[in-house]
């Protein structure tokens, strides 16, 4: 293959990847299965102007294995949340383990070197095949569910309090008609998804 | 423009108004839904946010109550981005209430229109059905309508003109069969009365040369002449009542209080008749103006009380009342009431109860034609072994006006 062509052939692998380096997938020494995710992700215009938001910032990880023999799902997420006062990046991770880990980060560099080369482990240990097909799905939320209730109810009682404060309150199937109406329409909706495929190869014993 | 034509046009004005409907309320319930989540909000906010900072650093002693308010401001924030993430969703939903709720008003106006028209529709085929009788004459028609919307009134109108147009043929009917009446006793009379009276005028001549030619025999001849006169003069009594029969008068009526009449016959007639009573009723104390010949109308109320006083009553009720525009004077006795095969042909010239000699029958005749052509009408309302009930009907007098 000419020089041009590889270039060629690596732009459009990376156009087809969304300008994304792919994340990398890892099968643990104890089998289980550990992705790490591109760091160009946390460079993306959009992650960053909702990580200062001040709301908590979902990363879903969805991930479908498939080894030839049989199927397997698994996941992690991360709760990232720029406290203002601070000035710092609290994050919150739940993997595949069960557990809950809390870290802080002072700097936006330092939360992304941690993003890029921290592996999430994503399925519990597993005898794969010698051979993974493994199907990411990156969703990115914009508020947590907590905050998401919250707001709900935050409006619920302030189109349900009238505006004088000695007024009589609004008759209780207004309220309710309201409180439905918000709850039904304040959704988590994704503000960015991304979907990989990746191959994990366990090298062969010797 | 047809009934399609116009329901379409009706489609197409209620769908263009809907669309018309959802642009504004989507423009509005955007902008107010949008309003608290502007972009000058959030950015007063987050410069409040800096402030709030600036000042815990410069006056630490105060920096926990700057950074209780920095996270309520915070809090409030986040608040308006979630609310603004979510602004066109919340105005999706109001969106599709307030127009289910227009939705069902206007299927629901569509329904009963249809209902409704269907229904109208219902009501003037039998509307149709009783007019097409009663051009065909047909009396007492019943259509059954209870609403008093324009059909109601049609059908009320339509059932009250079959009532009328039942009860003037019957009064016509009874009317040209009365007159036929009245021309054969006209002939009858006409006929009997000339040899009635060549018959007289012979008996005196006979007794006249009878008594020249047997003066012996006077008195036999005259009591002979007596009782021959006598036979004549009951024949020219029944000529006369003949007479009297064909030609009844027309009435000549005029403004007259008829609660007055009934209480002044009372009171006039009120030893004719032995262990007979008069007595009047009325529901009020109000005049009851008519427009009658108070002569002819004694003639009938004296008719009705001298059968009354035939029957062996011994208390006849003038009972007044008031029923639209007509006034009714119910006459009821405690006699022995009238025997079922008289009452079919109760007023017919001839039908009498009576042996024959004692009565011709032709008061209840004459007295039902001088209520017809007052406009009114006599009427048998009950008869039972407990007494019979007449009643006359007569149009009031602001009524005629």
């Amino acid at each position: 293959m000419t020089r041009g062509a590889s270039v060629l052939l690596a732009l459009l692998l990376a156009a087809a990847g969304g300008g994304e380096r792919r994340p990398t997938a890892a099968l643990s020494p104890a089998g289980a299965l550990t992705i790490t995710l591109p760091a160009e992700l946390m460079r993306s215009q959009e992650v960053q102007q909702q990580l200062t938001s001040g709301l908590t910032t979902v990363f879903v990880v969805d991930v479908n294995t498939e080894d030839g023999h049989r199927s397997t799902k698994g996941g992690a997420r991360i709760d990232i949340r720029f406290e203002l006062w601070e000035e710092k990046y609290l994050v919150s991770v739940i993997d595949a383990t069960g557990q809950e880990r809390k870290l802080t980060f002072a700097s936006e560099d330092a939360l992304r070197q941690w993003w890029s080369e921290n592996p999430l482990t994503v399925t519990p240990p597993h005898p794969f095949g010698r051979r993974v097909e493994v199907k990411v799905t990156l969703t990115m939320l914009p508020f947590s569910s907590q905050e998401q209730n919250d707001t709900q109810r935050w409006l619920s009682r302030t189109l349900s309090a009238s505006g004088a404060p000695d007024s009589e309150p609004s008759p209780a199937q207004s309220a309710e008609l309201l409180r439905i109406i918000v709850q039904s329409s304040t959704r988590r909706r994704p503000l960015l998804e991304r979907q990989w495929s990746v191959r994990v190869e366990r090298d062969a014993p010797r | 423009m047809s009934s399609r034509a116009a329901l379409a046009v009706l489609v197409a004005l209620t769908l263009g108004s809907l669309l018309a409907f959802s642009y504004v309320l989507r423009q509005l319930s955007l902008a107010s839904v949008a309003l608290p989540a502007h972009e000058e909000v959030e950015q007063q906010l987050r410069r409040s946010l800096q402030d709030q900072k600036t000042l815990a650093r410069l006056d630490p002693s105060s920096a926990s109550r700057y950074h209780r308010r920095f996270d309520s401001t915070v809090t409030l924030l986040g608040h308006l981005r979630v609310v603004q993430f979510n602004r066109r969703e919340m105005a999706r939903q109001v969106e599709e209430l307030l127009l289910g709720a227009v939705a069902l008003i206007l299927s629901s106006g569509l329904a009963i229109y249809l209902v409704e028209r269907r229904n109208r529709e219902g009501r003037l085929v039998r509307l149709e059905r009783a007019l097409v009788s009663l051009s065909r004459g047909e009396g007492d028609i019943r259509i059954g309508e209870r609403r008093r919307d324009v059909i109601g009134r049609i059908a009320a109108a339509v059932e009250t003109s079959s009532r009328e147009a039942a009860r003037d043929r019957t009064r016509l009917r009874y009317l040209e069969h009365l007159s036929a009446w009245q021309e054969a006793a006209r002939r009858h009379a006409h006929e009997m009365r000339t040899p009635l009276t060549a018959a007289r005028m012979d008996v005196e001549r006979f007794v006249s040369v009878m008594h020249q030619q047997l003066p012996h025999a006077a008195a036999e001849i005259d009591e002979a002449r007596r009782s021959i006169l006598e036979e004549l003069d009951s024949l020219r009594e029944f000529t006369r009542r003949f007479t009297s029969f064909a030609t009844i008068a027309r009435p000549r009526p005029r403004a007259m209080d008829l609660r007055r009449l009934v209480a002044d016959l009372c009171s006039t007639f009120a030893n004719a008749w032995p262990n007979l009573r008069l007595i009047p009723e009325s529901e009020s104390g109000q005049p009851a103006m008519v427009n009658a010949d108070g002569e002819m109308l004694r003639q009938v109320l004296v008719n009705l009380a001298g059968n009354s006083a035939l029957a062996a009553a011994t208390t006849i009720t003038f009972h007044l009342l008031r029923e639209g525009a007509a006034w009714l004077l119910d006459v009821s006795d405690d006699g022995r009431g009238m025997a079922p095969e008289i009452r079919a042909h109760l007023f017919e010239p001839y039908t009498t109860s009576r042996s024959i000699g004692e009565g011709m029958g032709l008061g209840l005749a004459i007295s039902k034609k001088i209520m017809l052509d007052h406009g009114g009408d006599l009427d048998l309302l009950q008869s039972s072994a407990a007494g019979v009930t007449f009643r006359l009907t007569l149009p009031s007098l602001e009524s005629l006006s």
